[in-house]
């Protein structure tokens, strides 16, 4: 019995180690600097061990941390009134725009870009675009309705759109090649 | 001749695809790389070190459990 205890904790640690990067990745894209998201990392960590007979071995432990890091994501950004902003420097350089016909964005200007969404819409195209969560399993993340977290993600990638100037339209056609060309606005597109 | 002029549509094709990029695809594509390249990080020393003093925490709590 002391045995099975014993193992399940083993695994637990190695299952938590292993879904680590994944969690810092997820921690860095939604607060935008790095150590800010490791203390988050640090506390998610603590809360995790202190509750792991709640986490069922063989579920999705990548979704029951990244819960858990929301929950003191927000509840910190609740005790402070607002989001803690980007007071000592990293990130307050003014986005400096680059005309993306060379399909490439610099990164930097792509994290400034995505720290200025509001933090529920930030937290959808995190899950959907690169964690690689469906809308259902990110819906069940944010505890909301899957039209919700499709909409705030659509609205993302809008706004990014707008901040990195990115005017290229989502034409499918095929004549997207000669159209694209005279960029129309970014409001007309239709996401 | 006529394999020469559908290599160059090709061509003219192939150009002008590449030129144009869906912006959602440009958004989600550097928001993958922005992400992977901090998953591809090495796990800080202070997390492996919580981790076991968390472990050890734990393990020598049950021992004085079982005594």
């Amino acid at each position: 019995m002391n045995e099975k205890i014993e193992s399940d904790q083993r695994r637990f640690k190695r299952e938590l180690l292993a879904a680590l990067p994944n969690l810092r990745a997820f921690a860095v894209s939604l607060v935008g600097r790095h150590d800010r998201a490791d203390d988050l990392v640090q506390d998610t960590i603590m809360k995790a061990w202190a509750k792991q007979e709640s986490f069922e071995i063989g579920t999705n432990i990548k979704a029951w941390l990244i819960k858990i890091l929301l929950n003191s994501f927000y509840s910190q950004m609740r005790k402070n009134g607002r989001e803690v902003q980007d007071s000592d420097g990293i990130l307050t350089e003014r986005l400096s725009v680059h005309p993306s016909q060379h399909g490439a964005l610099d990164l930097q200007d792509f994290r400034i870009a995505l720290n200025r969404l509001p933090p529920d819409q930030r937290e959808a195209i995190i899950l959907v675009g690169a964690s690689g969560f469906s809308y259902e399993e990110a819906a069940e993340i944010c505890n909301c309705a899957v039209g919700t977290i499709k909409s705030r993600v659509s609205r993302a990638r809008q706004r990014l759109q707008e901040l990195l100037g990115i005017t290229g339209e989502a034409d499918y056609g095929p004549d997207a090649a000669s159209t694209a060309v005279t960029s129309r606005p970014v409001s007309s597109s239709p996401l | 001749m006529h394999e020469k002029h559908k290599e160059a549509a090709e061509n003219v094709q192939a150009n002008a695809e590449s030129s144009v990029i869906d912006p959602n695809s440009l958004v989600s594509r550097v928001l993958r790389e922005l992400y992977d390249s901090v998953q591809n990080e090495a796990i800080p020393e202070r997390f492996l070190d919580l981790l076991e003093q968390l472990d050890m925490a734990e393990n020598s709590a049950k021992a004085g459990e079982t005594q």
